[in-house]
């Protein structure tokens, strides 16, 4: 997939900013606080309908605007132009999406078209921050690889907001309660599996990628590897009526816990997935570079796994990577990423495009300032 | 927003309460109906009125009507034999202008949905089960069909009623889950194909 141009219109700190995109690597420069970042997020928004900071719609809202419009015409591996859309109105909290010329009129039609990787700061976190951001990592990758992940994603959240509701109540206590939830057991349990089975068979694909990929970026003997601790019982053959009575058995002794607790504690929301290096927890006991090296070697191969998935090269975005890698690392990530596609990287250092850019071809250099893009 | 005309405010103020009614669209309906003709003001201000004076709930199946009972439950050629279990008044609606279903509704009002403190309590549950025994052996229910929308809180009342119903003994189904007409069997979501092939009919 390819970006050709990109047009932001009150959104953030610009008001009106077109861009003709190279289609190998696009850098952004300027000072911070300029709307580099912003960039960025816009191209996320137009490929996932949400930024990648958890922020809601109306604090992505030029200051003084009713809204923002967005678009970008992409162009897929196989030569099929997109033109995408999308406005948000504040007054009404609305976002339209229109491709090529038609309304969607959910972000389900948007998701995994246009896949992206993004790496940007705060994903340390996914080395050494809690379970959440892990989990966070596969659906981000899981929604854009698989659209049946993505909708089983947002029905499960839903049927488990429901069943907190009915635990969080403070009238529902007493047997009551598991009158209650007794309607929303059965389906709640099959979109649990079915959103393990998922990640079950993502976490093997992508450790053999991350395998690969940490030792060209570590030289040494370190063995990298993932863990799956689920909450559903991991099995052969997760689809037989068997392992369905093993997972509701699981399930069934939460049940006191639960309502002692108010919220459901069985489901893959409270999975974990490890990360090793020699064995060893990521997270507790690896030095930061070794968990910086594993996030790159991550993010490339989540930028592998996604094309051998969608049949798309997906684009990469990298915020502010010179800021957060050391030298060596950053021009390593570059090396690796800028034979796989499109790359958008942003930077404080206005130097970045002669010290690491020199010998390739075809990069464009764009700098930021309040707001304004300017092609030098 | 300052406003010169206190009457301009108190209606966008109630305008903005309708659904998906922003404060300025609110704003400019308000202005509209401003220019509107007296009498176009009035013969609007009225029928709001009746709305609210004539229609009510149908004693025996719950659907908005202005007679009680309503047509549908009076109506002497309707199939007194068969219920169609439908969430909202616009089910109804929507199942009548296919016009093949023939038998009677019940409308429970909403489906079941903890989050925004619907629980069975809150839908005409009660009823739908004192209209069954009711029901005397020279005028019997053959068959009860559940029609909720094909969301997980359709789903989720779909699994109470049936648990509810099932001690009557009355023959219960539930409307097919899958493709919709007009569409393409490749683009179609798996959970929407892996029900149409678990509802699948012999030829």
């Amino acid at each position: 997939m390819k970006l050709e141009t990109l047009s932001l219109s009150g959104f953030r700190n610009h008001n009106n900013t077109n861009i003709t995109c190279s289609p190998t690597i696009n850098l952004f420069v300027g000072k911070n606080g300029q709307g580099k970042t912003n960039i960025l997020e816009a191209i996320t928004y137009l490929s996932i309908g949400k930024s990648f900071f958890s922020v809601p719609d109306s604090h992505l809202v030029r200051r003084g605007d009713a809204g923002f419009i967005l678009h970008g015409s992409f162009k897929s591996d196989s030569g099929v132009a997109y033109n995408v859309g999308i406005r948000y109105t504040d007054e009404t909290k609305k976002k339209e999406i229109r491709i090529n010329n038609k309304d969607e009129d959910r972000v389900s039609s948007l998701v995994g078209k246009f896949p992206v990787v993004i790496l940007y700061p705060e994903q340390h976190s996914i080395t050494n921050g809690g379970p959440a951001e892990r989990r966070r990592f596969m659906d981000m990758v899981l929604s854009q690889a698989h659209s049946n992940y993505f909708e089983m994603l947002t029905e499960y959240r839903r049927l488990l907001r429901q069943r907190n509701a009915v635990l969080g109540d403070a009238r529902n206590r007493g047997v009551r309660i598991r009158d209650l939830l007794e309607p929303w057991n059965k389906t709640f349990l099959e979109y649990a599996i079915g959103i393990t089975v998922y990640r079950d068979s993502f976490i093997k694909e992508i450790e053999l990628y991350i395998k690969k990929n940490y030792d060209n970026i570590v030289t040494g003997s370190e063995v990298p590897a993932l863990q799956y601790d689920s909450s559903v019982p991991l099995s052969d053959d997760m689809s037989s009526d068997d392992h369905y009575e093993k997972a509701y058995e699981a399930f069934r002794t939460t049940f006191e816990t639960e309502s002692r607790y108010g919220t459901t504690v069985f489901g893959p929301h409270r999975d974990e997935l490890v990360l090793l290096i020699n064995d060893l927890e990521v997270r507790k006991y690896a030095s930061q570079g070794q968990q910086k090296s594993f996030l790159v070697a991550l993010k490339i191969s989540e930028s592998q796994y996604l094309l051998e998935k969608r049949d798309e090269q997906p684009l990469i975005l990298l915020d502010d990577l010179f800021g957060e890698l050391d030298r060596e690392r950053s021009h390593r990530v570059l090396e690796l990423t800028t034979g796989m596609g499109q790359t958008f990287v942003t930077s404080a250092d206005e130097t970045i495009g002669k010290t690491h850019y020199s010998s390739l071809n075809g990069h464009i250099q764009f700098t930021v300032s309040e707001g304004y893009v300017t092609n030098a | 927003m300052i406003y010169t005309s206190q009457s301009i405010e108190i209606l966008s103020d109630h305008l903005s309460k309708l659904p998906g009614i922003g404060k300025k669209t609110a704003q400019r309906l308000a202005l509209f109906i401003l220019k509107l003709p007296d009498e176009e003001v009035k013969s609007l201000a009225n029928a709001l009125i009746q709305l609210k004076e004539r229609v009510k709930y149908c004693s025996e199946c719950y659907n908005i009507t202005e007679e009680v009972p309503c047509s549908i439950c009076k109506n002497p050629k309707r199939d007194r034999s068969i219920i169609c279990v439908v969430e909202e008044p616009k089910d109804v609606m929507a199942i009548e202008r296919t016009n093949e279903f023939h038998g009677l509704y019940h409308v429970l009002g909403s489906s079941l949905s903890p989050l925004d403190g619907i629980g069975p309590d809150d839908l005409k549950i009660k009823e739908l089960l004192e209209r069954i025994q009711q029901r005397t052996a020279q005028d019997p229910i053959a068959e009860i069909i559940l029609a909720l929308d094909p969301n997980v809180e359709g789903e989720a009342t779909t699994v109470y009623l049936n648990k509810l119903l099932r001690p009557y003994e009355i023959k219960l189904t539930r409307i097919a889950r899958g493709l919709p007409i007009g569409s393409d069997l490749e683009f179609a979501d798996q959970a929407t194909l892996a029900r149409a092939l678990e509802a699948r009919v012999v030829l």
